[in-house]
C-alpha cells in the first residue's frame, strides 16, 4: 500500500511540473493605469485605446472617471496569436484651462507572453501636461520623452491586484 | 452611420476603376495569389476576371447584395487579394460588418501593403469605423442548472464565451437556454450599429415531476449517498475553482474590464 501511495505521489508532482513547465496559465497583459494625485483629483475622463500590429484600433472606450477608481485596469487578452503584439494609448482629460493643458498622453507597445499573465504599466504624470512626445513614445516620471517599446521579457507577473 | 455608408460607396467606387487596373495585372501573377491556397488555373483566373468585373457593374449600380456576391465568387476563383478589398465594402454595404472587417483584416494580411497604399489606408479607416459600428451584445445567463448551456444564433456558446461581450452583425438575434437538448427558454433581439447591450436570460425552474419523489429506503444508503454526493460536490468545487483561478482572465475595473486583441 505504501508503496502505490508513493508512486501516485511521484506521479502528481511529475504532472504538476509538466504542467507548469507547458505554461498552460492563461496568456493575458493586465493594463494598470495610475495617475499622481493631481491626476487622480482633477482628470474628468480616461480614454484607453488598444491597437493591433496593423494599427487598427481593437478597443476603445472613454469613461468618466466617477465611473471607475484608479488605477483603472484592463485585461487584454489575444484572440489569435499568444504572442501578438500591441500597442496600448491612453489619454486622461481635464476641464480647460486646468493643469495647463487639456490632456495627458501616453502609450506603451508591447507583445503577450505566451501562457502568462503579466503585468503593464502606465502611470500619467501632471508633470507632463504640454508635454508633446513624437510617435512611438511617452512622457515618462522626468517629463522627459521615452521610447513606449516594452520588452514584454521585462512585464512582472500579475499577481491579482494592482 | 448613412452618410458613412454613403461615403463608403463612393470612396469604394472612386477606387474601383483603379483597382480593375491592378486587378488585371495580379491575377495574371502569381504574386497575386494568396500564399495559403492553390494557384488557380489560367480558366479560374479568366472567369475570375469576368465575375469581378460584374461585381464591380453591381457596385457601380448599388445592387451591394449581388455585388457581393460577384465578388465573393471572384475570389474563390481567383483567390487574388485585392479582390477582398471590394469584397469587404459590399459586405459593409449589406450589413455584414464581422465579415467585412474578416475580409479587410486577410487583405491585410496578403496583399503587399506597399503596392497599394491607398488602398491600404483607406481600408485601415474601413476597419476602426467598423469596430466601432460592430455592435457588442453580453449574454447574462441567470438561473441556470447543472447541464445547461446557452445557444446564440444556433451555435452553442461555452463558459468563456459569456464572459465577454460577443461582437455580432446588426439585426436580429435569438438567445436561448438548453436543456436536454431542447430550448426551454429564448430571448429574441434587435442590435442597430454601435450597439452595446447586455441580454438577460434567465433559466426556468424544472417541473416538479421532473425532481426525484422516491424516497430512500435505507437510512444507511440515504447516509453513503449523502457522504458520496458532498465528497463529489466538494472535490468538483475544488477543480472548479482551480481551474476558474489558471484560466480566466483578470476582470478589470475599467469598461466591462477585457478585451482582445486579433
Amino acid at each position: 500500500m505504501n508503496m502505490l501511495l508513493r508512486k501516485l505521489g511521484m506521479l502528481s508532482v511529475l504532472f504538476a511540473m509538466s504542467a507548469t513547465s507547458m505554461g498552460c496559465g492563461i496568456t493575458e497583459v493586465v493594463l494598470v493605469v495610475a495617475g499622481d494625485n493631481t491626476v487622480q483629483m482633477t482628470a474628468q475622463n480616461l480614454q484607453i485605446q488598444v491597437l493591433d500590429t496593423n494599427g487598427v484600433i481593437a478597443y476603445d472606450e472613454t469613461l468618466p472617471v466617477s465611473e471607475f477608481a484608479f488605477p483603472a485596469t484592463l485585461s487584454i487578452t489575444p484572440s489569435g496569436s499568444e504572442s501578438a503584439a500591441f500597442r496600448v494609448h491612453v489619454r486622461a482629460t481635464f476641464p480647460a484651462m486646468m493643469m495647463g493643458g487639456d490632456e495627458l498622453r501616453s502609450t506603451r507597445g508591447t507583445s503577450f507572453v505566451e501562457g502568462e499573465s503579466v503585468r503593464l504599466d502606465i502611470p500619467l504624470f501632471s508633470r507632463c501636461r504640454g508635454v508633446t512626445c513624437g510617435i512611438e513614445q511617452y512622457c515618462a516620471a522626468n517629463a522627459q520623452c521615452e521610447s513606449d517599446a516594452v520588452d514584454p521579457s521585462t512585464l512582472p507577473s500579475w499577481t491579482g491586484s494592482p | 452611420m448613412i452618410g458613412s455608408a454613403v461615403e463608403e460607396a463612393s470612396l469604394l467606387l472612386r477606387h474601383t476603376i483603379g483597382v480593375m487596373t491592378c486587378i488585371s495585372l495580379l491575377l495574371l501573377t502569381a504574386g497575386g495569389v494568396s500564399a495559403q491556397q492553390e494557384v488557380p488555373t489560367e480558366e479560374q483566373i479568366q472567369e475570375g476576371r469576368q465575375v469581378f468585373a460584374q461585381g464591380t457593374e453591381q457596385a457601380r449600380l448599388a445592387n451591394w447584395q449581388e455585388a457581393r456576391d460577384l465578388f465573393a465568387q471572384a475570389y474563390e476563383l481567383a483567390r487574388a487579394p485585392i479582390i477582398l478589398y471590394n469584397l469587404g465594402g459590399a459586405q459593409r454595404n449589406t450589413g455584414m460588418l464581422i465579415e467585412a472587417l474578416e475580409s479587410f483584416r486577410t487583405f491585410l494580411s496578403e496583399v503587399d501593403q506597399e503596392r497599394f497604399p491607398e488602398e491600404v489606408e483607406q481600408i485601415r479607416i474601413s476597419m476602426n469605423e467598423l469596430l466601432a459600428d460592430i455592435p457588442r451584445v453580453t449574454i447574462s445567463a441567470i438561473n441556470m442548472r447543472e447541464g445547461d448551456s446557452i445557444r446564440f444564433d444556433g451555435q452553442d456558446l461555452t463558459a468563456d464565451d459569456l464572459r465577454s461581450a460577443r461582437q455580432v452583425n446588426p439585426g436580429e438575434h435569438r438567445v436561448s437556454v438548453v436543456r436536454e437538448e431542447i430550448e426551454v427558454e429564448t430571448e429574441r433581439f434587435t442590435l442597430s450599429a454601435t450597439d452595446r447591450t447586455t441580454i438577460e436570460i434567465e433559466a426556468p425552474e424544472p417541473p416538479r415531476d421532473a425532481l426525484p419523489n422516491q424516497e430512500v429506503e435505507s437510512s444507511r444508503a440515504g447516509l453513503w449517498i449523502g457522504l458520496g454526493v458532498g465528497g463529489a460536490v466538494a472535490i468538483g468545487a475544488t477543480v472548479a475553482i482551480i481551474l476558474l483561478t489558471a484560466a480566466s482572465p483578470y476582470e478589470g475595473n475599467f469598461g466591462n474590464g477585457q478585451t482582445e486583441v486579433p
